[in-house]
């Protein structure tokens, strides 16, 4: 096992090599030149190229890489364009909120949609379960922006009872959380629910049963523990989701995430912000994967690593 | 407009005398301002700055020798007088003697010199340099007296100095470099000084106590700009009282707020000129007949009304009536049955097909629907291609743009509110992409020589006719079909007043006092 | 912009392939199916019973509220909202079917090849498909878009980049789970060839896995497709696509709601409708939550 995960470590170092190469040929590849974005229309030529060379874009695309990847060896992403701020410094300013935003959104979710799930699995084939399954199913049906401007609408503008956007205190985090937490809620509780309808009907809990174990003790201890694995995955691939900023709702409710910064600095073609929000994404999605492996065995040792 | 223009002056001293006032009674203001706008500033160097909210902020931190005021007149700042030589060469500034920067240094002739010599140092690879590129040699005459000596005459010299790049920055500052300055703006002389700058959440200015100019003290303890992309959710923190002020404010909203108890809005026109540049040296539109077809094509009332809400006024020349030496150039009247006799005269009785490039806001994408609409009335059918502004950009300043663009919706706003500023960039044939903003692909020597007249003299009435001829020549020629000219809606609380978008779509905070 | 879809179910060798049966017990797959029905009526009759043009403009009565004249209340431009819909709705589908179809006619054998043979061509090719599922979803189709121009065509190649390496990598789980089989090593020792093993033994085997990711891939395409509407990079005017109908009623959700909630509506019923096929598939295919 543990080759297995030295073996799953050590393979980060080549998919983050792809992925700053791929990362670097495509931020290339989009058209638009953020010399000529940020000059605007009434630029003349020669500031145009003053840009250029204060960008550095004037030099050929392999050198550029050469340059951004040694100073990223060192831990030096560069200056955002424009306004000439370091890029971790940019990055720093919008990370804790898409993480506060994915924390209390994935909270929200873990916390209805573990619930709705045993229940539903518990209860199966009831009126509960109908309802639950229903709902779930209709919340990972929802175009989460439309959700979010429905939300806006009604709450914000309509009756004025929540702030429409923006990072100022805990109201401002009702709307989009719940906006990100129906979603999260609906998945986690269709895996909770097969989950445990899988371990429920298991030999071992009829043994159990048979035994004259409590019903609580054995929907909890026994069914429900079993049933973690493909939770904490599901879990893990949402949170892994929701780190990488929530980009549509992090858009409507003006929230300023990483998911608005990633829009807003592809919309100007800020080359080193994108490359570099782009890689650590990627470590996020990679770590989150194995994470969620490590956790997986722990829970369930049986799992076979081939 | 010169009505308009002298009542705005009125009604902005009076409200200057009014707000005096307020400021004297009140000695420590401690009130806050928050306004929120619809994204976040690029660059806050006045040198390095190409957006209009930048300038919004950089209005409070930096002055000019001259600017313009809230009304977009031309008034002295750093500067109590100035001469520009008859023959446009060159021009002389008079500092005002008791001139400071935020830290309390007096600002002298070689401060100017100074801050000018490193704008103009292509080593720093400055967005404004170009601007100012004319200026051939700085002569320090006093400590109180500058004159910039120019390559060539120019007569839109004034204006130039006057733009929002023209910020005089105190020159022990410049060295920390663009990218700090950038961030950091500092070294100014204006009412308010810098706090901190948080990207993507908030800039806080706060009072200067140094502030040189008595009258024109801050009467508020600070002010902070919020971006809030989401005009809906500008529009609810203004209702619930987060914000002070708002802009934009998109006109399908005025309504809803317009009843509202505690809500100022604010309408005022702006000077951007809005229109579809029609490229005239490729296809059916190279022929002038079917140019101002086009134009007959096009019910711009209905433009405004639809599109525009009603808010906003028929263009009637290339550039807006706000703009120097604008006039009524002529008129292209709603009427199709004339469109299709010119296009059957033309030679395209059954129309003809095109592309029409737009940017992929939502707004842009509703001007070109509707232009694409009134288009396929008379025959002319438009493939409305939407690109995100940096693809629409780049696609535009390409070196094949002439070949591949056909039709582009877009708007422009002189900042230097000079008709020179409004004609050369867009029609001048040393303007074509990728120079310039010359979508058209316009070229005319006669047009050039226009312009070129009204920049050679420094004599206003020389300059009035030579830019009278230049828009009725361009109007007859018809480069693009004329569409309207916006307003500038804003909204505040009531009790905020002294707030005011100005023509070229910079909000001017610096003013602002609560009631 | 993708959301977790539920594991694919391992499959026994003799297990009915498909019985109607057991997807009819599942009222929620019926109700799915029943919408999904409802919506391919649409697409064929729609320009039938539109009561006006999608596209022709009615400058003397913009943003009317729903009435008789106009059942769904008309746009900014006049035009009519429920004829939009009905024009709007073979649209919303075809990015459904074709992005779904093609990612998994792309990505289906590659899960298959990588599964079966392993080995380095394994390691590689789930690199890739790791490096690019690692990428934001977002910023790939705003990428995309931007490189191949805009239009509804390019909104499916965009669904389609990102959908094959999803189905490469759902398949291969799948193929993975049946590859050590008894039956497949039978076929192996028989002498079958690698091609024959592939289609015969497992492609035929993984065909329930892969109808179900199919649909929940149609009901993904949809919303995807809806997304980059709503961000301006969707279908160009005047096409009445759902999610370009959404994007252009943004501006009016306060004042005529009618033009946002309506295309809204349907973009959730279609995508709900695919998920609860792709639902009812799932447990019809899954002998372990057979009821």
């Amino acid at each position: 096992m543990a080759a297995y995960f030295l073996r799953r470590v050590l393979q980060i170092i080549p998919t983050i090599f792809g992925v700053s190469v791929l990362a670097f040929l495509f931020v290339h590849a989009i058209p638009g030149n953020p010399a000529i974005f940020l000059a605007g229309p009434n630029a003349s030529t020669a500031t145009i190229h003053a840009l250029t060379v204060q960008f550095g874009l004037d030099k050929p695309l392999v050198v550029q890489y050469w340059y951004f990847l040694v100073n990223a060896v060192h831990g030096n992403f560069g200056n955002s364009l424009g306004d000439g701020q370091p890029v971790l410094k940019i990055i720093g300013y919008h990370f804790m909120p898409t993480v506060e935003l994915a924390f209390f959104g994935l909270g929200l979710a873990i916390v209805i949609g573990v619930l709705a799930g045993i229940i539903s699995a518990v209860k199966r084939n009831s009126a509960i379960d109908y309802t639950v399954m229903t709902l779930s199913m209709m919340g990972v049906s929802f175009p989460a922006f439309w959700l979010a401007m429905m939300l806006i609408a009604i709450f914000a503008v309509h009756f004025h009872m929540l702030p429409s956007g923006g990072d100022q205190g805990w109201k401002s985090f009702i709307l989009p959380v719940i906006s990100l937490g129906t979603s999260g809620a609906a998945s986690i509780a269709r895996f909770t629910r097969q989950s445990m309808v899988t371990t429920l009907t298991s030999d071992y809990v009829r043994t159990g049963r048979a035994k004259g174990v409590r019903e609580s003790v054995l929907i909890l201890k026994h069914a429900f523990k079993n049933a973690l694995g493909p939770i904490i995955t599901i879990i893990g691939i949402q949170f892994g989701f929701l780190l990488g900023g929530a980009v549509v709702v992090e858009v409507v409710y003006a929230w300023p995430g990483i998911g608005n910064l990633l829009i807003t600095s592809v919309e100007m073609r800020n080359y080193p912000v994108i490359q570099t929000l782009l890689l650590i994404l990627a470590l996020e999605f990679i770590l989150a994967s194995l994470l969620v492996d490590v956790a997986y065995a722990l829970v369930n040792p049986r799992v076979r690593y081939d | 407009m010169q009505i308009r223009r002298l009542l705005g002056g009125i009604l902005g001293t009076a409200a200057m005398l009014l707000s005096t006032t307020v400021g004297v009674q009140a000695a420590a203001p401690t009130a806050n301002i928050t306004i929120a706008v619809s994204g976040d500033a690029v660059c806050l160097l006045p040198y390095n700055t190409n957006d209009n909210l930048s300038f919004g902020v950089e209005s409070n931190i930096y002055q000019g020798l001259v600017g313009y005021n809230g009304q977009m007149q031309l008034v002295g700042e750093l500067a109590k007088s100035w001469k520009v030589a008859p023959n446009a060469s060159s021009i002389t500034f008079y500092l005002n003697p008791a001139a400071k920067f935020s830290d309390g240094t007096p600002v002298t002739a070689q401060a100017v010199k100074q801050s000018f010599t490193w704008l103009l140092n292509p080593a720093n690879h400055l967005v404004r340099t170009a601007l100012y590129s004319v200026i051939s040699k700085i002569n320090v005459l006093n400590t109180e007296t500058v004159q910039f000596v120019l390559s060539k005459p120019f007569g839109a010299i004034l204006p130039t100095f006057a733009h929002p790049a023209g910020a005089v920055i105190e020159p022990k500052v410049l060295a920390k470099g663009v990218n700090y300055l950038c961030a950091n703006p500092i070294g100014g002389t204006g009412p308010f000084v810098f706090k901190d700058w948080v990207q993507g959440d908030h800039i806080t200015l706060v009072r200067n106590a140094n502030f040189w100019n008595k009258a024109g003290a801050a009467k508020v303890a600070s002010i902070t700009y919020k971006p809030v992309a989401d005009a809906s959710a500008r529009l609810a923190g203004l209702e619930t009282g987060q914000f002070q002020a708002i802009y934009p404010v998109p006109n399908e909203l005025v309504q809803s707020l317009k009843g509202q108890p505690g809500i100022n809005v604010q309408i005022a026109p702006s000077n951007a000129a809005w229109y579809v540049a029609l490229n005239t040296q490729v296809g059916p539109l190279k022929n002038v007949l079917v140019r101002q077809a086009l134009n007959y094509a096009v019910d711009k009332s209905t433009f405004i009304k639809v599109v525009w809400g009603g808010y906003g006024q028929v263009l009637h020349s290339p550039i807006p009536p706000a703009d120097t030496y604008a006039i009524n150039a002529g008129n292209y009247p709603y009427n199709p049955t004339k469109a299709k006799q010119l296009l059957a005269k033309a030679g395209y009785p059954h129309g003809f097909t095109s592309v029409l490039w737009v940017g992929n806001s939502t707004e842009s994408i509703y001007a070109a629907t509707f232009i694409q609409q009134q288009l396929a009335q008379v025959g002319v059918n438009i493939k409305v291609e939407p690109m995100d502004n940096a693809s629409l950009s780049s696609a535009i300043f390409s070196n094949n743009a002439k070949n591949t663009l056909r039709m582009n919706y877009t708007g422009w706003s002189a900042s230097t509110g000079d008709a020179d500023w409004g004609l050369r960039p867009l029609l001048a044939t040393s303007s074509w992409p990728p120079a310039l903003y010359n979508l058209a692909f316009f070229g005319n020597k006669t047009f050039d020589s226009y312009l070129t007249q009204g920049l050679n003299s420094g004599a206003p009435k020389v300059r009035a006719a030579a830019y009278a001829a230049a828009q009725k020549l361009a109007w007859q020629q018809a480069p693009w079909i004329f569409l309207g000219v916006s307003d500038n809606i804003w909204a505040t609380r009531s009790n905020v007043k002294g707030i005011v978008v100005r023509e070229d779509e910079v909000p001017i905070v610096y003013g602002a006092y609560v009631q | 912009m993708t959301s977790p879809q539920p594991a694919a179910p391992q499959l026994e060798r003799r297990q009915a392939l498909v019985d109607v049966r057991l997807f009819l017990q599942r009222r929620s797959a019926v109700v799915g199916a029943v919408i999904m029905i409802v919506m391919l009526v649409l697409v064929a009759l729609g320009p039938l019973i539109a009561p006006y043009s999608p596209s022709a403009p009615d400058y003397a009565h913009i943003l009317a509220a729903p009435s008789l004249q106009h059942l769904m209340g008309t746009d900014e431009f006049g035009r009519d909202v429920f004829s939009r819909i009905l024009w709007g709705a073979r649209l919303t589908l075809a990015v459904g079917f074709i992005g779904a179809f093609a990612s998994a006619i792309l990505g289906t054998p590659v899960g298959l090849a990588t599964a079966y043979f392993g080995g380095w061509l394994d390691d590689i090719v789930m690199r890739i498909v790791d490096i690019i599922l690692s990428f934001p979803g977002i910023l790939l189709a705003i990428g995309v878009i931007a490189i191949l121009g805009p239009g509804l065509q390019n909104v499916i190649i965009t669904i389609i980049v990102f959908g094959v390496p999803m189905f490469a990598r759902i398949v291969r789980g799948s193929a993975i789970s049946i590859r050590n089989l008894e039956y497949i090593e039978a076929a192996k020792a028989g002498g079958a060839t690698n091609a024959r093993i592939l289609y015969q033994h497992m492609l035929r085997n993984l065909v329930g896995p892969i109808t179900v990711q199919l649909t929940l891939q149609m009901a993904q395409a949809i919303l995807v497709a809806s997304s980059l509407g709503f961000l301006g990079f969707g279908a160009q005017p005047p096409t009445p696509e759902w999610g370009a109908m959404l994007a252009e009623g943004r501006m009016f959700l306060t004042i005529a709601p009618w033009v946002d909630i309506f295309p809204g509506v349907c973009i959730f019923l279609a995508v709900l409708g695919f998920n609860m096929v792709g639902d009812g598939l799932n447990d019809m295919l899954d002998p372990r939550l057979r009821r």
